[in-house]
């Protein structure tokens, strides 16, 4: 398909749709940006446990890190081999960035999924009024609009709205599964790491 | 027939009279054979051998006369049978002629009758033809007065009520129309009056573009025109202006500036335009509680992401500027940019600050309180504007129902001849939807996008004081160690949602 060919159709879509698709086409960039970060962000390369990578790095300190989980441990075993005091606090303190990096974008995707139907439904009623207006005004079959244009309008955004949510719906639900798996993980690691005896470096002593 | 049926009952009575006749003759004949053998006894012994013979005589002759009398009777009797039966056959054929000759002659009379009401369809169809003809024609007339008395042509009395002269009235018609078309199909400029849409009315020149479409122009405005019903005209929204002006000085403008109309005669009516308080209106009271709701939502919003603002602050960057005054030292100064920083964050980590001498778990408390009491300001109206975003499509629902409620009704009453009268419902019930929706859907995403940023931030406070405490009771001071910069900087601003 030619490119021009591309952006006439993009046109039409968007003039089928009358007001409500200019924020649908963004709700569909939003949607997909968020998705993509967060898949990004979450991806994990090879099903390792949590125990078995957290042997891995205690032992291969230089390895780089291939996933968030990864990354956590990293930080936590150089924590750990700082033997600070009250480690799980100062765990508590660094992973919330991970934390925090899992959990963006999700409000957001949620707010997409739960307003482009709503959206669509907008259209819909959008275009009843016009259909219904070219009732009241006799002007049923006039060029743009009338009761055909209306009702299509009307479909098409109904349609719209649900074909930005339903995918969105759906990797929405998967990302979420893994931002829980996740989390647990790093709670798994933080009580790994607290559980276990610094025998490396000494104890640098701060309350000297 | 009734005279073969008299002849048949004729025939069949002549024989038996014939023979009652013989019957009467032979009786006759046996009274005298039978008397006589009777008279014979008793003569005999009284006349005995001399009348014998004379009686013998006698009686011959007797019976000799009678026999002639008897058999002249038989003869007079067949003779008057023949005659009868000649005079029947010469009656039955002249009957039987004459039936014939009636026969042939209804023969006749039937095909005559067909073809008579042959003639008699065959006339009927031209008269039918004839009617139909001449009531297109009057049609036609009609049609055409009709068509012509609005450009102010008509037919000639004399001509309208004489009769047989179809050819000259088609003809007069025709001519007329043909010089109408000529003349509205032609750029006319006439003197006249017509309506400025002030409703005052002017005196001027009246530009028409054939039929369809006409300019005004007089000392009082100009523009192009509509009808305005009964052959008036009305500037129409005074659009057209300078087209009129140029056109009257015999110009052609750039651009043409037309109402094309259908008819001169029909007024045409401005559509009221839609304004916003009239969709509302149109809404009914359900439209306009959406709308208070949406407005309180707005206010709401508002005067959240003031709160929001106001307590914000970029965390990282205060944190940093507050690690790096203890590690230098100076806890006066951090406690210093604390205060001066307006924010939560700022406030609860001046309270951390102040209780850092303190034991660990008393310092947690300590900040945990503070927390509580920040996100008081934090967490105000988020339920209310998350509530108004539900209950706005509820309310849009309650409007559509009452609507098709109204509808019905209307429905009941009135049936469903005329949309206009159902359009009321249905505009309540879709306005009350579209309000919802609208109301809805941007409160929806703020109310989520401010709740969002509010747990944010608590959760940053919550985050940056046990930094600052994990510092100073535990990890020492090496800050570089702390903010190792893990997350992608790229991130949007969104992505604190």
């Amino acid at each position: 398909m030619d490119f021009p060919e591309f952006i006439l159709i993009i046109k039409q879509l968007l003039a089928a749709g009358g007001i409500v698709m200019p924020p649908l086409v963004l709700c569909i960039l939003l949607l997909w940006y968020g998705l993509g970060y967060r898949f990004w962000v979450m991806k994990s390369p090879k099903s390792m446990s949590v125990r078995d990578l957290l042997k891995y790095y205690q032992q291969h300190d230089d390895k780089p890190a291939a996933s968030i989980v990864a990354q956590a441990i990293k930080q936590g075993v150089r924590l750990q081999k700082k033997g600070v005091k009250n480690l799980r606090r100062h765990l508590d303190a660094a992973f919330y960035e991970y934390e925090r990096e899992i959990g963006k974008f999700s409000v957001l995707v949620r707010i997409v999924i739960i307003i482009s139907p709503l959206l669509g439904l907008l259209g819909t009623v959008i275009g009843m009024i016009e259909t219904f207006d070219s009732l009241a005004t006799m002007t049923l079959h006039s060029q743009s609009g009338g009761i055909a244009g209306g009702i299509s309008q009307a479909l098409f955004t109904t349609q719209m709205g649900l074909t930005v949510a339903i995918p969105g719906l759906l990797a929405h639900s998967m990302l979420n599964r893994k931002q829980q798996q996740i989390e647990l993980d790093l709670a798994q690691v933080k009580d790994l790491l607290c559980h276990q005896i610094p025998n490396h470096h000494p104890t640098k002593s701060f309350s000297s | 027939m009734k005279i073969k049926l008299l002849i048949l009952t004729l025939s069949m009575i002549l024989p038996h009279l014939v023979f009652a006749q013989d019957r009467k003759g032979a009786e006759a004949t046996e009274n005298v054979s039978v008397s006589a053998p009777e008279r014979k006894p008793e003569s005999a012994p009284a006349k005995k051998t001399n009348s014998i013979k004379q009686d013998t005589v006698n009686l011959e002759t007797a019976y000799k006369r009678e026999y002639a009398f008897l058999e002249a009777q038989k003869r007079e009797l067949a003779e008057r049978l023949r005659n009868y039966q000649a005079s029947a056959n010469r009656e039955e054929q002249a009957l039987s002629g004459k039936v014939n000759a009636l026969e042939r002659s209804s023969v006749e009379r039937s095909a005559r009758i067909d073809q008579l009401s042959a003639q008699l369809s065959e006339s009927e169809h031209k008269e039918a033809a004839v009617i139909e003809r001449s009531d297109a024609l009057e049609t036609t007339y009609l049609q055409a007065e009709g068509t012509l008395k609005n450009h102010g042509i008509e037919m000639p009395e004399a001509m309208k009520e004489a009769k047989d002269n179809d050819p000259v009235k088609v003809d007069f018609l025709f001519k007329q129309a043909l010089s109408l078309l000529r003349n509205l199909g032609a750029i006319q400029t006439k003197p006249g009056h017509f309506f400025l849409a002030n409703g005052k009315q002017v005196e001027g020149s009246l530009i028409h573009l054939g039929n369809i479409a006409a300019y005004g122009i007089s000392d009082g405005g100009s523009g192009s025109l509509v009808p305005a019903g009964g052959g008036d005209f009305k500037v129409w929204k005074n659009a057209g202006a300078e087209n009129a002006t140029v056109l009257s000085n015999n110009e052609q403008p750039d651009v043409l500036q037309l109402y094309l109309f259908e008819s001169r005669t029909s007024s045409i009516d401005e559509s009221p335009e839609k304004t916003l308080i009239g969709i509302i209106d149109s809404g009914g009271p359900i439209g306009w509680i959406i709308v208070i709701l949406g407005g309180l939502a707005v206010l709401l919003v508002l005067i959240r992401a003031h709160l929001l603002r106001t307590n914000s602050a970029n965390t990282q960057q205060l944190t940093e500027q507050i690690l790096g005054e203890l590690a230098s030292g100076d806890l006066d100064v951090a406690k210093k940019s604390c205060e001066d920083n307006s924010s939560a964050i700022g406030r609860v980590l001046h309270y951390t600050l102040r209780h850092l001498k303190d034991d660990r778990d008393h310092m947690e408390g300590i900040v945990y309180e503070a927390i509580l009491q920040e996100s008081n300001p934090l967490d105000r109206f988020g339920t209310a504007i998350l509530v108004i975003a539900s209950v706005a499509p509820l309310l849009g629902l309650l409007g559509t129902v009452t609507g098709m409620i109204e509808t019905f009704d209307m429905i009941t009453e009135f049936g469903t001849g005329d949309p206009k009268l159902l359009s009321d419902g249905i505009s309540i019930a879709l306005v009350t939807t579209q309000l919802g929706l609208i109301v809805a859907i941007p409160a929806l995403m703020l109310g989520s996008l401010l709740s969002s940023w509010a747990k944010n931030i608590k959760r940053d406070m919550e985050h940056s004081a046990l930094k600052i405490i994990n510092v100073f009771l535990g990890g020492g001071l090496d800050i570089d160690e702390l903010n190792v910069p893990t997350v992608d900087e790229a991130a949007l601003a969104l992505g604190n949602a």
